[in-house]
C-alpha cells in the first residue's frame, strides 16, 4: 500500500494585538476565515493591519484586498502614523490592493480569482478583505455568496492562507443566517458603546471554531501602537489558584489599630477603610504604605485623586520619609484620573505596576475610582476577582470608600455588594459633641481576627493618625456602631445577573 | 504533438474539485476534473488522464468501487491513483498508491503528485 499525508496538527496564527490572543486563547487558527464586524470607526482597518504588519514580522506575507473602502493612500495615511507600521515592508511582504473591478465586471466568481491572484503571486500566508460589504451587494443571491464563501474556504485550507474578511454589515434580523458569519471559522465584533454620557470600545468574540475564547464583552483601546484589548478582568482572575502562605500580619502603621485588629493585617487580605471626606482615611493608607516600605516591602499608592507630589509631600509632612522611600524604588506613587476610566484598564495597569515591582503593599485611595469606570453591577464581581488576583501575589490591600455624611455615626457602605469581598473593615467617623466635633475609629469587621469592638477617639497629628480609648457615654456611639458592626460581618455581594 | 497528460480530480464537492484544480493549474498541471467515480471512469475512457485524484465518500460510483473498476481494466492499471478521505476506510480496502487524509495543504499534495506523475509538463527538463 502506498503512502499516507495529510495535514499537520492545525497552527494558530497570532494577532499580536495585545490583548486579543489572550482572549482568543491562542490567536487564529492558521487557514481559517474569520469576519470582524463593526460600524465605520470602529478599528477594524486598524486592527487588520496590525495583524498583517505582525504577522510579516513573523515571517510571513499579507496581501490587503480592498473592495469599496478608503483608498489605499488614505489608509497608509491612517496606519502609517501608528507604531506597528513598518513602511520598508509595504509593496514586499505586505502589498495593498483593489479588487472592485474585478467584481464590478465580473461578481464574485472574479472577486474568487482575483483574490487566488493575490495569493498566490505575492506568496500570501494573510489575506485581509476589507470592504466585504460591498461583496455582499453585489451578490446576484444569498446562495451565490455562499457559494462564493464556501470556494473561498476551501481554497484557502488548501493552500493554507488565514483571511481576515473585514466588514461593516449593520447587525440586524437576518444576521444569525448571514454566510459571513454561519459559515466562517471566527467572528468578532467590534462596537463603540455608551457608558452613561461617554463612549468606550468593545470588542466581543462570537464565534471561534475548535477554540475556547473569553466570552462576553472586552474594552479595547485604539492608541498610537494600534488596538489593545483588554480582556474582562473578572472573566479570567477569578480562576482558582494556589495563595503563598502568608507570613506575619501587616501592621497598619498605627499601633494601637493593629491591635484593635487582633494584631495587624493578615499578610494578602483587602481592607475597606471606610470614612467621610476629611476623616483622615489617606493619612492612615499613608501610614499603612510607610509601615511596609520603610523596612523593604515594595508598596504602591494607588490614587485618583491627589497627585504624586502631593502625596510625597503630605507623607514627608507626617515624618514618613516618602521621598526618600520613593528616590530608593521602595514606594511608586501613581495618579489615574477619576473621570473617563475603564475598569479593565485600571486592574491592567494597577497589576501591571503589582507584577513589576513585586509590591506587597498596596494603598488604593479610593473605591470611587473603579466606581466612576464601569457599571455598579460589575463591581461586586471585579473586586472578588481583584481581592483574589492580589492575595495570589501576597499583596496586603487597603482600599477607601467615602461615606455621603460628613459627621455622625452611620455607617453604610456606599458601594452594593463589595462589604464581604474585604477581609477587614475599619470604619473612620467624626462625631459633633458640643462645641468640638471627635474623630472615632472602630474596626467592624477582622475576618479570622479576634478584634477590639470598641469605638475609640484619635486624632491626626504631625507623625500622623493617634488613636485613643474608647468612648464613653454620652458620647458612646458604640450603640449606633455596634449594628453596622454585626450588618458588616453579615453582608455578601449580590449575584451578579 | 503530443497532448500532455492531465491530472484527473474526481470529488462530489464542487468547491474541492475548484481549490484543487485551482492549485494543480497553478503548479502548471493540466487538470480534468469529474463529480463522481462513474463520471471519472468516464474522462479515464477518453485517455488523457496520468494521475487520478479520487474521493472516497461520492454519490453514483463511490471512489473504492471506481479504484477497483481502474485496477480491473488492463489498459488503467498502471495509472497511479490517490484515495482523498476525511474518513476512515473500510477494512481490507487497498488498491491506491497513495492516501491524502482530508484536509490537507497544498505542499503535501504536490509532494505526492509530483512523486507520482513526475513534474508538470511546462517544468519538465528539456530531454535534449
Amino acid at each position: 500500500m502506498g503512502t499516507s499525508k495529510g495535514r499537520s496538527a492545525p497552527a494558530r496564527l497570532e494577532t499580536g494585538v495585545p490583548g486579543l490572543d489572550e482572549v482568543l486563547r491562542g490567536g487564529l487558527w492558521k487557514s481559517g476565515i474569520y469576519v470582524v464586524l463593526g460600524s465605520p470607526g470602529t478599528g477594524k482597518s486598524i486592527l487588520a493591519n496590525q495583524i498583517a504588519f505582525h504577522h510579516v514580522r513573523a515571517g510571513g506575507r499579507a496581501a490587503y484586498v480592498t473592495l469599496l473602502a478608503e483608498t489605499h493612500a488614505r489608509l497608509l495615511e491612517q496606519v502609517g502614523a501608528l507604531s506597528f507600521f513598518d513602511p520598508g515592508a509595504v509593496g514586499s511582504s505586505v502589498r495593498y490592493l483593489n479588487a472592485f473591478a474585478p467584481i464590478e465586471s465580473g461578481g464574485l466568481s472574479a472577486l474568487l480569482d482575483a483574490l487566488r491572484g493575490a495569493v498566490r503571486d505575492h506568496r500570501a500566508t494573510l489575506l485581509v478583505l476589507d470592504g466585504m460589504v460591498t461583496a455582499g451587494m453585489l451578490a446576484r443571491s444569498k446562495i451565490d455568496y455562499k457559494k462564493f464563501i464556501n470556494e473561498l474556504q476551501t481554497w484557502v485550507g488548501l493552500v493554507g492562507c488565514t483571511v481576515i474578511i473585514l466588514t461593516s454589515a449593520p447587525a440586524g434580523n437576518d444576521n444569525d443566517s448571514d454566510p459571513e458569519h454561519t459559515m466562517v471559522d471566527g467572528l468578532l465584533e467590534l462596537r463603540t458603546i455608551a457608558l452613561d454620557m461617554r463612549a468606550v470600545r468593545q470588542l466581543r468574540v462570537a464565534k471561534l471554531r475548535g477554540s475556547g475564547f473569553i466570552p462576553g464583552a472586552h474594552h479595547y483601546l485604539i492608541g498610537a501602537d494600534g488596538l489593545r484589548v483588554f480582556p474582562r478582568f473578572e472573566a479570567e482572575a477569578g480562576s482558582p489558584r494556589s495563595l503563598p502562605d502568608a507570613p506575619g500580619p501587616a501592621s497598619v502603621g498605627v499601633a494601637r489599630l493593629d491591635r484593635m485588629l487582633g494584631g495587624g493585617l493578615r499578610a494578602g487580605s483587602m481592607t475597606l477603610v471606610l470614612g467621610s471626606s476629611g476623616s483622615g482615611k489617606t493619612t492612615l493608607g499613608l501610614q499603612f504604605l510607610a509601615a511596609g516600605a520603610a523596612p523593604g516591602e515594595p508598596a504602591l499608592h494607588f490614587g485618583f485623586y491627589e497627585q504624586p507630589d502631593d502625596i510625597r509631600r503630605k507623607g514627608d509632612r507626617f515624618g514618613l520619609d516618602f521621598s526618600g522611600m520613593v528616590e530608593r524604588g521602595a514606594l511608586e506613587l501613581s495618579w489615574h484620573s477619576p473621570a473617563e476610566g475603564i475598569l479593565d484598564v485600571l486592574a491592567a495597569d494597577l497589576l501591571e505596576r503589582v507584577r513589576r515591582r513585586g509590591i506587597k503593599r498596596l494603598f488604593v485611595d479610593g473605591l470611587v475610582g473603579f466606581k466612576e469606570s464601569s457599571y455598579l453591577e460589575r463591581l461586586p464581581g471585579f473586586f472578588a476577582a481583584l481581592s483574589h488576583e492580589l492575595a495570589a501575589l501576597g499583596v496586603t490591600t487597603v482600599v477607601t470608600e467615602e461615606t455621603r455624611w460628613l459627621l455622625g455615626t452611620e455607617v453604610e457602605v456606599p458601594t452594593p455588594g463589595v462589604s464581604a469581598i474585604f477581609q477587614n473593615i475599619v470604619f473612620l467617623g467624626q462625631m459633633e459633641t458640643g462645641s468640638q466635633i471627635v474623630r472615632l475609629i472602630s474596626v467592624l469587621k477582622a475576618r479570622d481576627a479576634e478584634h477590639d469592638r470598641s469605638v475609640c477617639s484619635f486624632d491626626i497629628r504631625k507623625d500622623g493618625i493617634q488613636v485613643g480609648g474608647p468612648l464613653r457615654p454620652p458620647e458612646d456611639a458604640t450603640a449606633r456602631i455596634a449594628p453596622a458592626q454585626e450588618r458588616a460581618a453579615r453582608q455578601r455581594p449580590r449575584r451578579k445577573r | 504533438m503530443a497532448v500532455a497528460r492531465s491530472i484527473l480530480v474526481v470529488d462530489d464537492e464542487p468547491s474541492i474539485v475548484d481549490a484543487l484544480a485551482d492549485v494543480l493549474r497553478w503548479e502548471g498541471y493540466p487538470v480534468l476534473t469529474a463529480s463522481n467515480g462513474e463520471r471519472a471512469l468516464e474522462e479515464l475512457a477518453r485517455g488523457r488522464a496520468s494521475l487520478v485524484l479520487l474521493d472516497y465518500m461520492m454519490p453514483v460510483m463511490d471512489g473504492l468501487l471506481a479504484l477497483e473498476r481502474i485496477r480491473a481494466d488492463p489498459a488503467w492499471r498502471s495509472i497511479p491513483v490517490v484515495v482523498m478521505t476525511a474518513a476512515q476506510l473500510p477494512t481490507g480496502a487497498s488498491g491506491w498508491d497513495a492516501l491524502l487524509r482530508k484536509p490537507f495543504e497544498v505542499d503535501a499534495l504536490f509532494e505526492l503528485v509530483r512523486s507520482l506523475a513526475g513534474p508538470p509538463p511546462a517544468r519538465a527538463p528539456d530531454p535534449s
